[in-house]
């Protein structure tokens, strides 16, 4: 993994284009050689899967993930600290809070990679604006684009791309799904599908309606139609060719869960899907909402694993949990946390190399109250996009990043 | 452009859409006086009173008021309203001083908040955000009860710089800190009127009608952090009071309301000129909201290409219009003027359908998906939200309404239609859009396949024929903007 030869050449072709030098082409062939050759033998395959779930609102790591031997743990969160007899103890360190038993499981079955103190160069603590710095895998400026989508624009390059390649289970369309070329369909609830698509003329004057050219906002939501339209037919043959025989609970994430597992019981031409739920800005009150969170998160991921292997699906998902920050270290006066940088991210999957990835997170040597990053989340990215989804992150980022050992 | 036209895009943009009766009254007032009225807008009757009060379900002699009859009733005003910017404003600042009843559950504090942007939405932006601040639902939200001196809680003084005032990158993680030591010490109590409203429904509509506060703001000196603070390069005791006033007198201040106020009003990513122009008129008024708006009604950006018909729509825009110029309103006002005595103890009956469609294409009244308030421009466009807009024809033409029996017929005889292409061209007037040849087509072939003319003409089978043309309009890019 940690060739040192790959990594010097990736820190001078990053050098060159922090420069604002294009690096030179032999460069960046073998930077991009060095990553496909990381990439070998690797688990690439082409129906592979990634479900990206992103927890909004920026999840509290250190109650999530926490270091139950470390006193300074105890001594900054009085009253939000987990007693250490109720931690579900993972090793000598570290456990998971109570709430998160099936989570557990998971983790016991080695089916989750924890990769710890993820982060970006300069931290930034608003929501709106670290969010999307996750979304398009950009801490430097403002883009239009979102990680995702890159990867989808290149695919496309390839040839036409299937309407229902990658799906949003949201009501807007995330940045990190944007692109130049692909319109990546995003439904509140599958529900929507049906209510609209049935009588074949009334489709075709749907699509008559939709007029031949338009410019500005007007082509914009011509797409957005188009890519509605297309998704639905497509996904209207064959939603109702499965039910699932698991029960979900009836919240955010029991549902989201369950509504990707029938994409991806049924729609076999879906490579990516990506849900969010919120409720994590825990600045007040924190206890009983986050417990309450973590609960339903780790009930629907492990419904959800356990779906995917009666399905015979299993080895062909990897789910990427993530959140736009952690919080800060010590608690405030309102028995909550304030917005702080660095986090823990979760990659599931049978796939993974299930354990900890990175240092437990130091609670002393802070960057101004929160915890300093040591993983850039880009790598982790990177990892995914290269080592699951066989993509050339590299071009994509145009820069690339070390990998860490997911797969 | 006719002084008619000039009138529909002042209406489109300062108003709730332009309704055929909105067009006939604003066009002998001219340009002018068109704003005149639209933004003054204090100085003429509401053309309504609710008697919600008689519409909140009571149990137990409590009354039972929650987020969403809040909401609904604020649909209605929408709906009622012959002061439109009034409420467009109001809209505009729920957006800005983003407060979801997701955290603040207690309706009575929700209700007070709408109360108090409405009360100052065209006033002065210094007041209003002194209020809005020390408003409780606001308070709530943003935990400034609990930000108390030794343990601050950075989530209001964070949010009053970053979304509030000046935006992002006129502040350091520094000024946050400083600036919550400052706020410490904001609290409120009831007031007498909340116990009042609670037991009686008719309290509950002299308060919704009137505004009179359930809470009010109060300071607490043992919680307040009497050192020395430094806020963007100011030092002094300051107390929350004297953040609000560091911050309004940032440069940074005016132009970010002024990029925001165009951005509602005008067009999205103004150019800089615009945006300093508008800025020094907000500055030399002292922070007056109505010189603003009177501004951008004058600017020749305002009436450029670049800004007639060409802003994305957000969902308030694309519902309620269609619901003005179909005339629900007037169809709905004699419930709620005047409830018969046994009306349905259930959330306001009718507004719900379009309540819930809004929230759908992803604007839930008293509910933005957080403290940023809702993302705008084609952020308002994805695949889901634009099924969720062509699916409100299936909303306002619901077969079982009045409504929908009555617009058929009233196309064939009152506009004397003889042919699916001009009962089309009728209906596409009615909704004042302007729509490509291909999407006109696909109207006039619903309207075709569902019985022609022939069954739009009676109440019984008109239905089927409105509800597909009008899914056919929604589906039309250009439908979506205004």
């Amino acid at each position: 993994m940690n060739n040192e030869l790959t990594r010097r050449d990736f820190l001078r072709s990053s050098a060159l284009i922090a420069l604002g030098l294009a690096a030179p082409p032999w460069l960046a062939e073998i930077a991009r050689a060095d990553i496909l050759k990381l990439a070998k033998g690797g688990k690439v395959s082409p129906d592979n899967i990634l479900v990206v779930c992103q927890l909004s609102g920026g999840n509290d790591g250190l109650n999530t993930v926490i270091p139950w031997s470390d006193a300074n743990y105890y001594r900054v969160r009085p009253t939000l600290a987990v007693p250490e007899d109720q931690v579900l103890k993972a090793t000598d360190d570290l456990g998971f809070h109570p709430s998160m038993t099936a989570f557990k499981e998971l983790y016991d079955q080695k089916q989750v990679a924890i990769v710890q103190n993820v982060g970006y160069p300069n931290p930034n603590r608003s929501h709106f604006r670290s969010m999307e710095i996750w979304q398009t895998a950009n801490p430097d400026k403002v883009e239009a684009y979102g990680w995702l989508g890159k990867y989808l624009d290149n695919q496309a390059k390839a040839g036409s791309i299937n309407p229902v390649v990658a799906i949003g289970l949201t009501q807007t369309t995330p940045v990190a799904l944007k692109a130049k070329q692909v319109s990546v369909p995003c439904f509140a609830s599958l529900a929507d599908i049906r209510g609209l698509i049935g009588d074949p003329d009334e489709e075709r004057r749907l699509r008559e309606a939709q007029g031949g050219m338009a410019d500005g906002s007007a082509s914009t939501i011509r797409e957005a139609n188009l890519a509605a339209l297309d998704a639905m037919s497509e996904l209207n043959k064959v939603l109702q060719t499965y039910e699932s025989k698991f029960e979900y609970n009836q919240d955010n994430f029991g549902r989201g869960f369950q509504q990707i597992a029938q994409i991806i019981a049924t729609s076999a031409k879906t490579r990516v899907i990506y849900f969010s739920a919120g409720g994590f800005d825990t600045h007040s009150q924190q206890k009983d909402q986050h417990a309450r969170l973590l609960q339903q998160f780790s009930d629907a991921l492990n419904t959800f694993m356990k779906e995917m292997k009666a399905i015979g699906k299993a080895e062909k998902v990897t789910v990427l949990v993530f959140t736009e920050f952690g919080r800060r270290v010590a608690e405030n006066n309102s028995q909550g946390t304030d917005h702080g940088s660095g986090n823990v991210l979760f990659v599931a999957g049978p796939q993974v190399e299930g354990g900890f990835i990175g240092e437990k997170p130091d609670l002393v040597n802070l960057d101004r109250g929160d915890i300093r990053w040591k993983i850039d989340f880009r790598q982790v990215y990177s990892t995914v996009l290269d080592e699951w989804m066989g993509a050339d992150s590299a071009t994509l980022f145009g820069k690339a990043f070390q990998h860490v050992p997911i797969f | 452009m006719t002084t008619r036209e000039q009138v529909g895009h002042l209406l489109r943009r300062f108003g709730l859409g332009a309704s055929k009766a909105e067009l006939d009254f604003y066009e002998k007032l001219g340009v002018e006086g068109t704003v005149e009225r639209l933004v003054h807008y204090e100085k003429y009757p509401l053309g309504f009173t609710l008697q919600l009060g008689k519409l909140v379900p009571v149990r137990d002699g409590r009354v039972q008021l929650n987020p969403a009859f809040v909401a609904q009733a604020w649909v209605a005003r929408f709906l009622f309203t012959e002061r439109p910017l009034e409420e467009k404003l109001t809209l505009f600042w729920h957006d800005h001083f983003a407060v979801s009843a997701s955290k603040v559950t207690n309706a009575y504090m929700m209700l007070q908040y709408v109360n108090t942007l409405r009360a100052g939405a065209n006033g002065n932006f210094r007041t209003l955000l002194e209020n809005v601040s020390k408003d409780p639902a606001m308070m709530f939200w943003l935990d400034s009860q609990t930000n108390v001196a030794g343990k601050p809680n950075e989530n209001f003084a964070r949010e009053v710089m970053e979304l509030f005032t000046v935006g992002i990158g006129h502040y350091t993680e520094k000024d946050i800190q400083e600036a919550a030591r400052a706020l410490t010490g904001w609290a409120w109590v009831p007031t007498r009127d909340f116990n009042r409203v609670r037991q009686d429904p008719e309290a509950l509509s002299e308060i919704l009608n009137t505004g009179a506060p359930l809470f009010r703001f109060v300071q607490r000196p043992g919680q307040h952090d009497n050192g020395v603070k430094t806020i963007l390069g100011q030092s002094g005791n300051f107390d929350g009071d004297d953040v609000l006033r560091i911050l309004l007198e940032q440069e940074a201040c005016p132009k970010y309301l002024s990029h925001k106020l165009w951005e509602w009003f005008a067009y999205m990513d103004p150019e800089e000129k615009v945006v300093d122009h508008l800025a020094a008129v907000f500055k030399k008024n002292d922070f007056e909201i109505k010189p603003v708006l009177e501004e951008i009604a004058k600017m020749d950006e305002f009436w450029s290409k670049k800004c007639i018909r060409r802003l994305v729509k957000n969902p308030v825009d694309f519902c309620i219009p269609i619901a003005r110029q179909l005339d629900i309103g007037t169809f709905l006002k004699p419930l709620f003027e005047n409830p018969p005595e046994d009306a349905p103890q259930r959330p306001i009956g009718g507004l719900g359908g379009i309540y819930r469609a809004m929230s759908a294409q992803g604007m839930q009244l008293l509910f933005p998906p957080d403290v940023a308030g809702w993302d705008w421009g084609e952020k308002w466009i994805s695949t889901s939200t634009m099924v969720e807009r062509i699916r409100y024809a299936d909303i306002i033409a619901n077969p079982r309404s009045i409504l929908v029996s009555d617009l058929g017929p009233a196309i064939v005889t009152q506009r004397g239609a003889k042919t699916a292409a001009e009962a089309a061209d009728a209906l596409i007037e009615i909704c004042d859009a302007q729509i490509s040849s291909q999407s006109r087509n696909a109207v006039i072939g619903a309207i075709s396949a569902n019985g022609g003319v022939e069954a739009l003409s009676r109440p019984q089978s008109s239905a089927p024929a409105i509800q597909e043309a009008l899914r056919v309009l929604f589906a039309a890019p250009e439908f979506h903007l205004c």
